[in-house]
């Protein structure tokens, strides 16, 4: 069995385990009845009913994914280790690094797929509200789902790193909130006096993911380049695919 | 730890050669958050969400003209009057967290020169929206419209607003007091066009209900 091959069965057998676990369930059910309150805020907004219905509606898309694939990264590995199954798929002709790649791919193969039910149980309700269609719909959520995807393979690493779903996930959501505040941070930076004091920041800011890049959602309005950021987001999740698959490697268990 | 210093070092590469590379569209300038909504902004800030930001904003700043103000007449609440001295504060702080949010910047510009009467804060408005949006055609057309309002020129008011009201962004209250202004100028079938215009689309049930009696006055159907 080739690498890759044994790498799709893994995600296969991923996204057939999340389509059945509670998790993903929840998540889809909370983004219904969510996306359904927020037509009482769409109330409130009078003439921008429309827009509000779309910002709110795309936001909760984009937490609820992130939620599920960053517990989902922060988990699928660990529990397999705590409860020794692992054993009876590394025992098989599967390399780690497929392993965890198969792991990887079907989680996030999850993921869009629930992100996608949500978006047209979103678009069901924008259309009943009389919004029009544009393409920076389908541009915002596959910026959102690509933020999601850099931040769960980073949730990855950081849980085979420290070995506690608990440190990987705070982790996670810290990276995720400065990566939204970059721009503010190198503010800070050109503004704030002395080095010494701005150095740890300084250093921040090179190595945590610009997700405000991919953040297509803000700014529906404004140019909106998709090429570029696919390749960062998809170079700065390569890198730390590779490093967890190192990490992966060498683990005992 | 050698996973993670790699990591480190792969990534401060990877940020430096990217932008090095290539260059983002400009992003809106970091806001300064005021005292009152700055946890609220930071929170939604933090987990990039400038426009929801914006919207919630733009709901307070609607509920805070749709509130009676304590000690005014109820009347002239109704009518749009009253003092609202935050509207143009509330909606910078709009401008800022969301600068192709025309709508929030001429629905504010809009109350305060033709309800509140206080044309000179609705031009200071504008002219920062136009700072961050300078292709705008619509606030040129506002702030055009203002100046003979103040002029008492009607007639180059309705000139210059006439454009905007096709437009996805025009305020209710625009387009309400644009059919007003046909009214009092006598042209009875352009009133009655937007009346019923403002009938089949805004959202906003007061103004909705003012153009149906309006249209009931003018001996004319609602549809």
């Amino acid at each position: 069995m080739t690498g890759l091959r044994a790498a799709a069965t893994v995600a296969v057998n991923t996204v057939q385990e999340s389509a059945r676990s509670r998790f993903f369930a929840l998540c889809l059910v909370f983004g219904g009845v969510v996306l359904y309150a927020s037509l009482v805020l769409g109330l409130l907004a009078a003439d921008q009913e429309p827009r509000v219905l779309l910002d709110f509606g795309l936001s909760l898309i984009e937490l609820l994914g992130l939620a599920a694939a960053v517990y989902g990264s922060a988990t699928i590995v660990l529990r397999e280790m705590e409860t020794k199954t692992i054993y009876l798929i590394l025992t098989r002709p599967v390399s780690r690094p497929a392993y965890l790649l198969g792991r990887f791919l079907g989680l996030m193969a999850a993921t869009a797929a629930a992100m996608i039910v949500m978006s047209c149980l979103h678009l069901a309700i924008l259309f009943a509200k009389g919004w029009a269609w544009t393409p920076a719909y389908v541009a915002a959520v596959f910026g959102s789902f690509l933020k999601v995807f850099v931040v769960a393979a980073l949730t990855l690493f950081l849980a085979l790193f420290s070995s506690s779903i608990l440190t990987a996930l705070v982790i996670a959501l810290i990276l995720w909130t400065l990566g939204h505040f970059l721009a503010e941070i190198r503010y800070m930076i050109r503004w704030g006096s002395g080095l010494g004091v701005m150095a740890p920041l300084h250093a921040l800011s090179y190595v945590i993911p610009d997700l405000q890049l991919l953040n297509v959602r803000d700014r529906l309005a404004g140019p909106r380049p998709l090429l570029a950021p696919l390749g960062y987001a998809a170079a700065y999740a390569a890198v730390w695919l590779a490093l967890a698959a190192a990490k992966f490697s060498r683990k005992e268990f | 730890m050698r996973e993670l210093a790699a990591g480190l070092a792969l990534c401060a590469a990877l940020n430096a050669g990217f932008f090095a590379a290539w260059t983002p569209p400009p992003r809106p300038i970091p806001l300064k958050l005021d005292p009152e909504t700055a946890i609220e902004s930071a929170g939604l800030l933090s987990l990039g969400m400038r426009r929801v930001a914006a919207d919630a904003g733009m709901i307070r700043l609607l509920i805070y003209y749709g509130t009676v103000e304590t000690g005014s007449d109820e009347e002239a609440a109704v009518q749009g009057g009253g003092s609202y001295p935050e509207i143009g504060a509330r909606a910078r702080r709009i401008l800022a967290l969301d600068p192709t949010f025309s709508y929030a910047s001429l629905w504010a510009a809009g109350a305060l020169a033709f309800n509140l009467k206080r044309p000179d804060e609705a031009l200071a408005l504008l002219d920062d929206a136009l700072k961050a949006d300078p292709g705008n055609w619509k606030y040129r057309a506002y702030v055009a419209a203002i100046g003979f309002k103040k002029k008492g020129d009607s007639g180059r008011v309705l000139a210059l607003l006439e454009p905007t009201l096709s437009q996805p962004d025009c305020p209710t209250m625009i387009k309400s007091m644009v059919a007003f202004l046909y009214e009092r100028a006598g042209r009875r079938d352009d009133a009655i066009r937007v009346y019923r215009e403002i009938l089949a689309t805004s959202r906003d049930e007061g103004y909705r209900h003012n153009a149906r009696r309006k249209l009931e006055e003018l001996g004319v159907s609602p549809h």
